[in-house]
């Protein structure tokens, strides 16, 4: 059985910009290019609207994604630009630590940055990080 | 709002979009360009569309916050192209003026309670202020930290980490309630009282009333930055091979970690020793902020004169005995290795006291010999420490002036000797004599 053919990384983020754009995805979660005319599509926005029933709870988290070269063979970086104390979030600069959050740990080219939005919203609202105190809403790194 | 429409002048470009609310509601808008955000929010806020007041709509487009004073072309939205509409809630406005008021006396919140208290428990009382006031541990001050900085099992497991305090301490509310209990003179007298060292010191009052000082305890960097220092000086150890200034419990870390020895208060960094020190026991060690807390030491803090024990049962007292500046240099003054001391407004340390402190971060930096404090003793059994990088002349002092005075005068040899013995004297001996 031949492997089934590989989507290129560019028609791959297109695929995801137009599905940003039009706000095809997940309510919850938000994303697009930083600059309309990047013709590489490497740097994107994202947004996450905090969990209900969590110290999240109607908070909008804004983050920096980068999709390197090899993308969507390689996870994207993930940074924070609104403070959040989360254990898989450096502290310092928002960082998201690939080792410890699953999704990222576990990469495989099927998974979109929608992915791992939604995945960080799961991770804010598990039942041991969602009561995590934070830092005062629209704080920045 | 229908004039807007109309009175576009058309050299302005007009887009079209859709508005995805959360709970459903879909538009499609038409607007110029040059329309602010807040524009939008305003017509969005019309009977015709969402009936939500402009301030509490939070607009996203492609992954970005809208900001109310940016022109809709900033975000070159794309014709069809969707932006999400979030109400953000009442209770959510209502709890910045709660957080403001934590230091408002607590009879005064109680008209105010109502809007504070989340409207969903589930939402967890973390960061609610008023939760504190249930504890009443510290009469007067509120937003103390709550259980949940003990862990989960309330403070019977291991201490919260030197980045658990970094973090409360980046609460405002955590050091608003340093600052007013540091503002207290009653407190400043308790925590005086209860150190040694600082009972006799006659600046420690100045010291501590001092901003200098404050903004030390209080800065979770400075508290990050000791944390680092520490680790670096522990080397493979980790934080349990430099034994926080406070705890005299200097086993290696390994059995420091599973918790074998009797005095198993070796916290794995202990950001307030100075702290930890006032009060007794394996609770308070575990609690820095005890004697914050008004706990009264169950146990005399023993007298300055029991520095040089070093038995591991020591109360924490003694070890802050043995260097009064101990606990602030290795607390948050170790930040940046700085001398927190030379600040303006300090009282100035006296060269004995920096040497004093020399002398034990480097016993404490060769990974924990095992006599900490003891350094008047000679311990001639006991073996190097592995990563001592002091030069020899120093480091086997003791072993070198025994041999002197049994005679053996070439340094080099003796060194030679000591090293191949691991520092004893008795091994140095036979070494020489073959």
């Amino acid at each position: 059985m031949p492997a089934p053919a590989k989507v290129p990384r560019n028609f791959r983020l297109l695929e995801e910009l137009e599905k940003g754009e039009k706000g095809l995805g997940a309510e919850a979660c938000s994303y697009g290019l930083v600059e309309g005319d990047d013709l590489l599509m490497s740097n994107w926005n994202g947004t996450i609207l905090g969990p209900p029933h969590s110290v999240h709870e109607n908070r909008i988290y804004s983050l920096k994604m980068h999709c390197g070269d090899e993308y969507p063979d390689k996870p994207p970086t993930i940074q924070f630009i609104n403070q959040v104390n989360l254990p898989c979030v450096n502290p310092k600069n928002g960082m998201v630590d690939p080792t410890k959050l699953p999704c990222l740990a576990a990469w495989t080219r099927e998974m979109t940055m929608e992915t791992i939005l939604i995945e960080l919203r799961r991770y804010m609202a598990h039942p041991s990080h969602k009561k995590l105190p934070q830092p005062p809403e629209g704080s920045t790194y | 709002m229908a004039s807007e429409d109309t009175t576009a002048p058309e050299t302005d470009p007009q887009i079209s979009f859709k508005v995805k609310t959360s709970s459903d509601g879909n538009h499609t808008i038409t607007m110029s360009q040059a329309a602010t955000v807040l524009d939008l929010k305003t017509r969005l806020s019309g009977d015709d569309y969402e009936k939500v007041p402009a301030d509490r709509q939070r607009l996203i487009y492609s992954g970005r916050v809208m900001k109310n004073e940016d022109p809709l072309s900033k975000y070159n939205i794309k014709a069809g192209n969707t932006i999400h509409m979030v109400k953000s809630a009442q209770s959510n406005i209502a709890q910045n003026p709660a957080n403001s008021a934590t230091a408002a006396p607590a009879g005064g919140s109680a008209p105010r309670a109502a809007p504070g208290v989340p409207t969903n428990m589930a939402a967890g009382t973390a960061n609610n202020p008023l939760a504190g006031l249930t504890g009443a541990r510290y009469a007067g001050h509120m937003a103390l930290p709550g259980a949940d900085m003990f862990g989960a099992d309330g403070g019977m497991g291991a201490p919260p980490s030197e980045e658990a305090f970094a973090q409360m301490l980046d609460d405002p509310n955590m050091q608003q309630t340093i600052n007013e209990a540091l503002n207290n003179p009653a407190m400043i007298d308790m925590m005086i009282q209860s150190t040694p060292g600082l009972r006799n010191n006659p600046h420690a009052r100045e010291m501590l009333a001092s901003p200098e000082f404050r903004r030390m305890m209080t800065n979770p960097e400075a508290l990050r930055q000791a944390a680092q220092l520490r680790r670096m000086m522990g080397g493979a150890g980790g934080a349990g091979a430099f034994p926080a200034p406070g705890v005299t419990d200097t086993t290696p870390a390994g059995a420091a970690g599973s918790n074998a020895t009797p005095n198993a208060n070796t916290p794995p960094v202990n950001p307030f020793p100075m702290f930890a020190g006032a009060g007794a026991g394996a609770g308070a060690a575990g609690n820095p902020f005890a004697s914050l807390f008004g706990q009264t030491p169950t146990q005399t803090p023993q007298a300055p004169g029991s520095a040089g024990q070093s038995t591991p049962s020591t109360t924490d007292a003694s070890a802050n005995a043995a260097n009064p500046f101990a606990s602030l240099f290795g607390g948050a003054g170790g930040a940046g290795g700085a001398n927190p001391f030379g600040m303006q407004g300090m009282p100035p340390v006296t060269p004995e006291m920096l040497q004093q402190f020399n002398q034990m971060m480097q016993q404490a930096g060769g990974g924990g010999g095992n006599d900490l404090f003891g350094f008047g003793a000679a311990n001639p059994t006991s073996p190097p420490p592995p990563a001592d990088t002091r030069p020899p002349e120093e480091r086997y002092a003791d072993q070198l002036r025994q041999l002197n005075d049994m005679g053996f005068f070439d340094f080099d040899r003796n060194v030679e000797a000591l090293r191949r013995s691991g520092g004893s004297v008795q091994g140095a001996i036979e070494q020489l004599l073959s």
